[in-house]
């Protein structure tokens, strides 16, 4: 059993390394994203990483400037690939030069991408309005995995981030949910209820201080304090006059995402 | 004094004028306790309620949505009350009777807002997570040592008076009205009535819940197309309608046709009567069915109740009363089935007040199953349930064959005595209602006593 981190030998190296052994399976375990490289003798037989296969997969993680990975010595059960380990070497040898000059894409793909705050107007190319458009709420792992277009979509998620259109903050383990829309009154109106048992098993997660993006259906936003309420199991609880803000009221389907400040991630 | 004497003084008080001036001054006094709510609030209530209506199928903490125990309240107010008995109040009151129904119901949904909040905020949670509730529980749980035992004796009456209110006179009426429209045996609709509730009710609050929340709003919607049709047909005698309300509503002005005027006493006395008692506001029994709603705070399901008495007396008794006077046939008629009958007066128009009457009252007897069920779980404890049911069912088929005019009439006067109690209680706890909208409106949780 051969293990490590990429940090200290990225893809390219490994797969040179492992070219020696006579066959067996290579498991990547990264934020955001888990794949495996399966050898036969000096080829390789099977790629898989986050629905990508072959040499889509090997390509996303070849991105990959962190992870761990641990080398056994099983064959693949399974064969999606079938390529000299020579070739594949000398294919993601450019590849790798590629993702090297990505310098604003995040070492961590778990990271959650956010539509820049700012109102300013931004000029975008087609190409970079339809990866904008996907973007908001997904991580960076799964903007990348696309098939066929791995690649490109890390070039145009590079740009966007460049230029500010993007911003990513800290993964909070936590995908966008649905929650009904109740109405509370009185003089607070900044706090966001939900119910202890959610509130409990998010604060959990996340470990640390968050708070709850709000969006509504017709696709207002709002960021809210959130605390803990009994018996409102499915429910947010929002100010009557910020739920009119968002043009919604009660019973009104919102998506809610907890949200932490950028900073250090819950190991 | 032999007991029929007795029962029929009783009854007089129990549903005379001075119960009603109690019922208003309990109204009002709920009113000023809560802020006006009922005024300063209606924008947020009906936001809470019908403008909220997408989500009827949630809820929290209790076993059936807010939405589904308005509905089991709304199947027992809706009854025949609201058909012959607002036709009744018209020819005794003339057209007049109406304004001051309205008066009543207004002051009704106080009443109502209270006994909802108060029976979800006394309300007993079990271990399985069911709950139960009603005046009972807001009676002995709410008030001080000394009164506690006025919970019982409401459950006593409650127990008894839905064989009565609940169940012989709608079965009652539900056979004379299909035999005289269709001429269905009585037995036959007895057998089918019984059948029915007992399925119903075997399948307990949910099964009764999801039954009103499928037919109520129907029947609901069926009887205001069925109004909008009727009044269509005199579209032209619509807004005479309308104006002798507010015309007679201060009594005394000869009207044309067969009713020669009212006094002012009649026409307050008729409307009054119908504005509080077609509601059940003050009575309690609604409170039972408003506990077991699934809500966060007692305060949202009071927004209910204010609906309920809106639905009730402002909607339906208003559709009713529309149909009757623009029909003409208050000036006619000689009484109130009669002119009930008689006002459907298009093609298959009777049919139609058959159907809505029987669906009325069937509901009702529904609901009120339910009612006295809890009521007697309060006073025996859940080995009475099943017992209690099959009894019912019992009396549900053997009221449809009519002759139990003396066993009706007790049951209609501990149904008004139903209100002793609740009304005192409701006085008493006052503050508490009080203090709850206070705490609902400062965005506070609520904190159910222990």
């Amino acid at each position: 059993m051969l293990t490590g981190n990429l940090s200290d030998l990225p893809l390219l190296e490994l797969l040179q390394t492992l070219a020696s052994g006579s066959g067996g399976t290579l498991r990547i375990q990264a934020p955001g994203v888990e794949g495996t490289v399966g050898f036969a003798g000096r080829r390789v037989v099977y790629a898989e990483a986050l629905g990508l296969s072959g040499m889509d997969a090997l390509v996303l993680l070849t991105g990959l400037r962190q992870g761990r990975f641990a080398y056994a010595g099983e064959p693949p059960a399974e064969q999606n690939l079938e390529a000299p380990l020579e070739a594949v070497l000398t294919d993601l040898a450019g590849v790798a030069d590629e993702w090297k000059k990505l310098t604003h894409l995040p070492e961590d793909w778990s990271r959650t991408l956010r539509q820049a705050a700012s109102r300013r107007e931004l000029e975008l190319s087609l190409d970079e309005l339809g990866v904008f458009a996907d973007a908001e709420g997904k991580t960076v792992a799964e903007v990348l995995a696309v098939p066929g277009e791995v690649l490109a979509r890390a070039r145009v998620l590079d740009r966007l981030l460049k230029n500010q259109a993007l911003a990513t903050l800290p993964s909070v383990g936590v995908g966008p949910i649905t929650l009904v829309a109740l109405p509370y009154y009185g003089p607070q109106s900044q706090v966001a209820y939900v119910d202890y048992a959610l509130y409990q098993r998010w604060a959990e997660k996340i470990g640390g201080p968050f708070k709850l993006k709000v969006r509504s259906p017709r696709g207002l936003e709002a960021s809210f304090r959130v605390e803990p309420r009994e018996q409102i199991p499915e429910r947010i609880m929002l100010h009557d006059r910020e739920l009119r803000k968002l043009r919604a009221g009660r019973g009104t389907k919102l998506k809610v995402m907890p949200e932490v400040e950028d900073g250090p991630i819950k190991p | 004094m032999d007991l029929l004497s007795l029962n029929a003084l009783l009854n007089r008080y129990v549903w005379g004028p001075e119960m009603m001036l109690v019922f208003l001054a309990v109204g009002l006094y709920l009113t000023v306790r809560t802020g006006f709510v009922q005024f300063s609030k209606i924008g947020i209530i009906f936001r809470e309620t019908l403008g909220a209506i997408r989500e009827r199928a949630l809820g929290a903490g209790g076993e059936i949505t807010p939405f589904q125990a308005t509905m089991v309240a709304l199947g027992a107010t809706m009854g025949q009350g609201n058909l012959i008995g607002v036709t009744a109040a018209i020819l005794i009151g003339g057209p007049g009777a109406i304004f001051w129904m309205w008066i009543a119901g207004i002051l009704g949904m106080a009443t109502k807002f209270a006994e909802a909040t108060l029976a979800v905020h006394f309300r007993q949670r079990y271990a399985d997570g069911s709950v139960s509730g009603g005046p009972m529980f807001y009676l002995s749980r709410g008030l001080p040592k000394g009164l506690r035992w006025l919970g019982g004796l409401y459950a006593l009456l409650a127990a008894l008076a839905a064989f009565g209110i609940g169940n012989l006179t709608q079965s009652s009426a539900m056979a004379g009205s299909l035999e005289a429209a269709f001429g269905v045996p009585v037995g036959l609709t007895g057998l089918f009535v019984a059948l029915v509730a007992a399925f119903i009710l075997a399948g307990g609050v949910r099964r009764i819940a999801a039954f009103a929340q499928t037919l109520v709003p129907l029947m609901l919607l069926g009887f205001l197309a069925a109004g909008a049709y009727a009044l269509a047909m005199h579209g032209a005698a619509l807004a005479g309608a309308f104006a002798a309300i507010f015309q007679h509503a201060f009594g005394a002005q000869a009207a044309a046709g067969g009713a020669a005027g009212y006094a002012l006493q009649q026409t307050l006395k008729a409307g009054v009567g119908r504005g509080i008692f077609s509601n059940e506001a003050g009575l309690g029994s609604a409170a039972i069915a408003h506990a077991q709603a699934q809500v966060d705070h007692p305060v949202r399901q009071g927004f209910w109740g204010v609906i309920e008495v809106f639905l009730d007396t402002l909607v339906v008794n208003t559709v009713m009363a529309l149909i009757v006077l623009a029909s003409g046939v208050w000036q006619e008629a000689t009484s109130a089935p009669q002119a009930f009958v008689a006002a459907w007066d298009f093609p298959g128009g009777s049919s139609v007040a058959a159907i809505v009457l029987a669906l009325f009252v069937f509901t009702t007897l529904v609901s009120w199953g339910f009612y006295g069920e809890e009521a007697a779980g309060f006073l025996l404890g859940d080995g009475i349930r099943w017992p209690y049911r099959i009894t019912y069912i019992v009396f549900a088929f053997v009221g449809a064959l009519g002759g139990f005019e003396l066993l009706t009439a007790l049951a209609d006067t501990l149904n008004g005595l139903m209100a002793i109690p609740n009304l005192l209680g409701l006085v008493l706890l006052g503050g508490v209602v009080a203090g709850l909208v206070r705490g609902f409106f400062r965005g506070e949780p609520w904190r159910p006593p222990r």
